[in-house]
């Protein structure tokens, strides 16, 4: 019972040991005022974005992005991914091709992204996307490639059509390894829509964050930084919890 | 508490600032072209080397950093300590000051710098309001967004009723000639460019109009407080040089050097010219506090509040510290045309920016 609640509690004292040196280096002015706001300012900030309403329309329009651009990249990393882990063939065919690829830095893409997409919504979601692709696309392709063959065997055995074998065999097999990916994609979407934002645009908290930046205001940039921390929080606790939901053999996955 | 231990680092930092050499660093606002080229009055003193020069006896040298975030970025570098003084825009100056960056307004600096809103040469859009909901681009934080903001004001018209993008010059030009924007708000550059058949001026504040003259942006020339509280002497001796500088260009007999000087850091000679129209450069770089720039400096202040851009309001009084100026006038700017009659041209500064 006591270590259960040492496991709790651990990360929030890391958490709170982290605020409160903030709030000390702030309150002593160690580093300087105008660019380490006090966190209680930073609070106050949220607070009234959130009133005003723009913290709702910014994030509204980031988590758009991400649920669009992840939903391309990821898809397409699925299917793609299930096609080269079942075929050998299309493995050869492709696979050296995605690896070259998969090289590029995101943040390469960029420049192309504008040139082909535009700098309004497309070349953002275009960024999300392949900021998603690749994890999720290795993974699958892992984890459809290491279905044990006895499993195929027994299903043989047992006469199972090639949809059942897919959806009895492969599914399960694979599908932890394609959480991980699914998981590892959605940090990357949130960290991906957040630079597409810092680019060009009108709106999102990417936006936001270089808006304030540009008008020296500080606090801005830090109550943009939170409010990405807490999102990508927030997410990573919903996946964890899908996981132990639909696989629950493994335990935690990542 | 508070006070000891910022005394203690001050004390610190005060330590390893007279342990070392002694380096002025001296902020400019980067250019299209990427040049470490100054352009006007410290243009000249660049030229001349008449930092180095005056303090070189001393073994001080004067750092020269070219900031191609321009003023936004220059506010950031004035906050962490590694600016000591700079010349930039109207509205960095004003934002970081609203920002809480301690600064001191030591020298006015031009008045007159026009605004280019381009399309694309093709583009059906004829009208100030024919922009209305459609895509913009420029450069946030800078005088273009100061005067943008003040001239749509004018329209009725606010930033959200345009899409707005956050792009350099050389993004915007080119985002422009792509079609990803439908203008862009930007500099003389923009000359150049429509002559060239690359966009269609569709407005500019290089016209004789009152109103455009009002919108029309300007630069302030600042120095860290800190710099000016452990060095004042220094900064004393950067305001003579400066206003040295001044007396040497600042003279319509040599309008071709000031041409040629504004255009060095790669800006073509013709655009300069025409930016310059029939203006007088003296008077756009007098550098003397009197009613024109005051005006403008509390108008600026103003528009500023009203769009939001700061949320609070800046005490000129406390902000502009003319003591280094007026010493240097009596020393330096005896003979000068435009001091003439100083300091009685200069108007009394008092009260706030935003609200007279």
């Amino acid at each position: 019972m006591r270590r259960f609640a040492w496991t709790i509690l651990a990360p929030f004292s890391v958490q709170f040991a982290v605020l409160l040196a903030w709030y000390l280096l702030a309150r002593f002015e160690l580093f300087p005022p105008t660019l380490l706001i006090p966190p209680q300012l930073v609070w106050q900030t949220i607070v009234d974005l959130w009133n005003s309403g723009d913290l709702q329309t910014h994030m509204g329009w980031s988590l758009r992005r991400v649920a669009l651009g992840y939903g391309i990249g990821a898809g397409a990393g699925i299917g793609l991914g299930a096609a080269l882990g079942s075929s050998r063939r299309l493995e050869i065919w492709f696979g050296p091709t995605l690896d070259i690829f998969k090289q590029v830095p995101v943040f390469a893409w960029a420049p192309m992204m504008i040139v082909f997409f535009g700098i309004e919504e497309a070349s953002k979601l275009a960024f999300v996307a392949v900021a998603c692709f690749y994890p999720v696309l290795l993974n699958t392709t892992q984890g459809v490639k290491s279905v044990q063959a006895k499993l195929f065997e027994v299903g043989e055995v047992f006469g199972l059509s090639p949809r059942q074998r897919f959806l009895r065999i492969v599914v399960p097999s694979a599908l932890p390894a394609v959480l991980t990916g699914l998981r590892q994609s959605i940090a990357l979407a949130w960290m991906a829509v957040v630079s597409a934002e810092l680019l060009g645009a009108e709106s999102g908290i990417g936006f936001y964050m270089t808006y304030s930046r540009q008008l020296f205001q500080m606090d801005g940039v830090l109550a943009g930084v939170l409010l990405v921390g807490a999102v990508g929080i927030a997410t990573n606790a919903l996946f964890g919890a899908a996981e132990r939901w639909l696989v629950p053999w493994i335990g935690e996955v990542a | 508490m508070k006070r000891k231990i910022a005394a203690a680092t001050q004390l610190l930092w005060t330590a390893t600032v007279l342990a070392g050499p002694v380096e002025i660093h001296l902020a400019v606002v980067g250019n299209p072209y990427d040049t470490p080229i100054a352009t006007g009055i410290i243009g000249y003193a660049q030229e001349h080397r008449l930092f180095e020069t005056e303090f070189a006896k001393e073994g001080i040298s004067v750092k020269w950093d070219f900031y191609k975030g321009t003023g936004p970025a220059i506010n950031e570098g004035l906050a962490n300590g590694g600016v000591d003084v700079t010349s930039y825009g109207d509205l960095p100056g004003i934002l970081g000051k609203a920002g809480g960056i301690d600064t001191r307004l030591i020298v006015p600096g031009t008045v007159g710098q026009n605004i280019y809103v381009a399309t694309a040469p093709q583009s059906s859009l004829r009208t100030l309001l024919d922009l209305r909901g459609k895509r913009i681009g420029y450069m946030k934080g800078t005088y273009l967004h100061l005067s943008w903001v003040r001239l749509i004001r004018h329209l009725g018209l606010s930033e959200r009723d345009f899409k707005v993008f956050n792009l350099s010059q050389t993004e915007g030009a080119a985002a422009l000639q792509s079609g990803h924007i439908d203008a862009y708000v930007g500099v003389n550059t923009f000359l150049d460019l429509a002559t060239r058949g690359g966009a269609r001026i569709l407005y500019t504040t290089n016209t004789k109009d009152a109103q455009a003259r009002e919108i029309q942006g300007f630069s302030v020339v600042v120095a860290s407080s800190r710099f000016a509280r452990e060095h004042p002497d220094l900064l004393q001796r950067w305001v003579n040089v400066y206003v040295r500088a001044a007396v040497a260009v600042l003279d319509e007999q040599k309008r071709d050097e000031w041409i040629r000087l504004a255009a060095k850091p790669g800006y073509p000679l013709d655009n300069i010219r025409r930016d310059l129209g029939e203006n007088s450069f003296v008077e756009q770089n007098a550098a003397v506090f009197d009613e024109r720039y005051l005006a403008k400096l509390r108008s600026g202040i103003q528009a500023a509040l009203e769009a939001g851009l700061i949320r609070r309001d800046i005490d000129l009084a406390t902000w502009i510290d003319r003591s280094y100026l007026d010493k240097a006038l009596k020393t330096e700017a005896a003979s000068a045309t435009w001091a003439k009659g100083y300091p009685s041209v200069s108007a009394s500064i008092t009260g706030s920016g935003g609200r007279p």
